[in-house]
């Protein structure tokens, strides 16, 4: 099975985790920018959280589902932002698995919520890997397709849908909160603001700014009352971090994203916690955003609550052998063993991580939907 | 015991930290960034470094990045300094790669005005000088280098082109640079190099690293369009020059 592009929508790409490792080297990380969206179609597709999956911005393209034979129909799903997508005319809403079969047709219209969409297919996009990953670096022109956004007529390949093993069954887990409608986004105060009580970061922060439409994978600009540094005119440039808030020399915030360039030269007064990157790419042009100072200790507890995936019961059972805390799970591991009638089945982890905690004793009782345990999912 | 093998670190955001290695740009302080991005590498080859995804050298500084849920800001630098403590007297041996440069940039009738010199005299004067790459970033491959004699120095460019010709040599500032790709660039364009920085047909795919040292030397027209094709298809590829030979450390 493969996708065609009937028309594009706004510049596509293909992107997954991102290119780690070789930004010593000047390559970039890109991957998707709401990382949490991507994840969540993943896993509703069926695939592990690293598969490559299809940004969609604002505007989503048409594709056309091209059959290669015999093969039968594929788990397919839409996360993140609603771009009010269809599948053969139908509504198709974010969190939502159909399964797609030869001639089927995707299609979106206006955005009603958010920016940035991604569609998973079991199996993932198949682009071949760059360095390690099959994200599109559009500056450097690599990875994804072509090293470029998706055009009328391309074609994109899917990998073998994942093997899942027979007689066990997959925990069920919760949706993410929704990040795309969140006006307020936490930071930390920068390296380079001159101090905490520093006159540039009091006028960064709690004060309501309006995404201005040059904005792109690289970063978010901001239109509003303008920022002095406290730290002008440092002219050596610096290693810049996913989520600095740079200003400009005429005073602008610039919000970096995972499509960032490894180097800058502005002074970082601001850093936005990692919790809240996901929410930066659902703002669009126009949109409010204020920044709000938190310290380290809520931005690590937001962190972590947003990586721990509570993991639930399909039915009434009793639990057995439910992996312990602190130790490492692929996806499809199994979990726990869950015994109903006599019968044991085993309940397998829907994605990799770590086990955060069991929230049921060996041989207790568990009801449908009711917690098994958690994973703290890998970034 | 000896001292932090580091001037100061700072937190950047949760999931990140800055070491700096000194307050000014010079060859020492690059150095020692270089020295502990080596000794980083080396730790994360060997799993020594969890959690750890991401390191940024520039010319004074280290970024390191990591996951805050999988490692601590604390156990990524105590791991950095104890393999800096037992390791960092090593040294770097940079390399020195010869340059060919055709010099007809569109910025250098713009640059010789107001420099006060002639064309000739650019070129004279940026191909007299060994320019240490100082970091590799911006874009893949792309050498940044220093330090421009003071006669060269301008200030970049009031608005950045939005795309500069590729393999474009450019100045600006204190600093030299080849834009591997046709990228935005503030710099001012002297000409183009038919060397090809970054090609991921090649290993390793980036030509040079930082520590390394650049000297240009003016091509023809015709040189340049000839060596472009072979550098293009990677049948030719620009090799360092033999240790010993002149060799600035």
């Amino acid at each position: 099975m493969r996708l065609r592009v009937i028309a594009p929508g706004l510049a596509p790409t293909v992107q997954d985790r991102g290119r780690l490792g070789y930004e010593h080297l000047g390559v970039m990380i890109n991957g998707a920018l709401d990382t949490r969206a991507a994840a969540w179609a993943n896993r509703i597709a069926g695939n592990s959280d690293g598969a490559a999956v299809l940004e969609l911005t604002l505007l989503a393209p048409a594709l056309e589902v091209v059959g290669d034979g015999d093969e039968g129909a594929r788990p397919a799903a839409l996360a993140g932002a609603d771009l009010s997508c269809t599948l053969n005319g139908v509504a198709w809403s974010p969190g939502e698995q159909r399964l797609l079969r030869a001639g089927d047709r995707i299609a979106g219209a206006a955005a009603r919520h958010g920016v940035r969409a991604y569609l998973a297919v079991s199996g993932g996009i198949d682009v071949p890997t760059v360095l390690g990953s099959r994200a599109t670096d559009l500056l450097a022109g690599i990875g994804g397709l072509a090293g470029r956004a998706l055009r009328a007529g391309d074609v994109l390949a899917l990998g073998p849908p994942p093997s899942r093993p027979r007689l066990g069954e997959y925990a069920r887990f919760d949706p993410p909160q929704t990040l795309l409608e969140r006006e307020v986004v936490r930071v930390l105060p920068g390296h380079r603001a001159g101090g905490v009580q520093s006159a540039g970061l009091r006028r960064l922060v709690d004060t309501w700014y309006r995404v201005d439409p040059r904005s792109d994978r690289v970063g978010l600009r901001l239109r509003g009352p303008r920022v002095e540094a406290e730290v002008t005119g440092r002219e050596i440039s610096e290693g810049m971090a996913i989520g600095a808030v740079e200003i400009t020399s005429s005073g602008e915030p610039l919000l970096l994203l995972r499509g960032r360039g490894s180097i800058g030269g502005y002074p970082t007064v601001a850093v936005v916690i990692s919790a809240d990157l996901p929410a930066l790419a659902q703002r669009k042009p126009g949109d409010r955003l204020r920044l709000r100072l938190v310290d380290e200790r809520e931005a690590l507890e937001a962190w972590r609550a947003q990586r721990t995936v509570t993991l639930r019961s399909p039915r009434w059972a009793v639990a057995r052998a439910v992996r312990p805390a602190g130790e490492r799970v692929e996806c499809g591991e199994p979990l726990a063993e869950l015994e109903v009638m006599g019968e044991r089945r085993p309940l397998l982890a829907p994605i990799a991580g770590r086990m955060l905690r069991a929230s049921v004793e060996e041989g207790g009782e568990v009801r449908a939907d009711a917690p098994v345990c958690a994973i703290l999912a890998d970034e | 015991m000896r001292s932090l093998p580091w001037s100061n670190t700072l937190p950047v955001g949760d999931a990140a930290v800055l070491i700096e290695f000194g307050q000014v740009l010079d060859v020492a302080a690059n150095a020692r960034v270089l020295l502990a991005t080596r000794m980083a590498q080396r730790l994360l080859a060997d799993g020594a470094l969890p959690g750890v995804w991401g390191t940024i050298p520039s010319y004074n500084t280290l970024l390191i990045e990591f996951d805050p849920l999988a490692t601590t800001r604390d156990a990524v630098l105590a791991a950095l300094r104890s393999a800096l403590m037992q390791g960092g007297d090593e040294t770097i041996a940079g390399r020195r790669f010869r340059v060919p440069v055709w010099y007809a940039g569109e910025d250098l009738p713009e640059v010789a005005a107001r420099t006060g010199l002639t064309v000739d005299e650019v070129i004279t004067l940026h191909a007299a000088v060994d320019f240490r790459i100082f970091t590799v970033g911006f874009a893949p491959g792309q050498p940044i280098c220093g330090m421009l004699p003071d006669a060269l120095r301008l200030p970049r460019r009031g608005s950045p082109r939005v795309a500069v010709p590729p393999r474009s040599v450019a100045l600006g500032g204190h600093q030299v640079t080849i834009y591997p790709t046709a990228s935005p660039g503030g710099f001012h364009l002297l000409g183009r190099t038919p060397v090809v920085p970054f090609n991921l047909e090649r290993i390793p795919p980036v030509l040079w690293a930082p520590g390394d040292v650049l000297r240009f030397y003016p091509i023809g027209r015709e040189q340049y369009e000839h060596l472009a094709a072979a550098f293009a298809t990677g049948e030719e590829m620009l090799a360092p020059e033999p240790p010993g030979s002149a060799l600035l450390a």
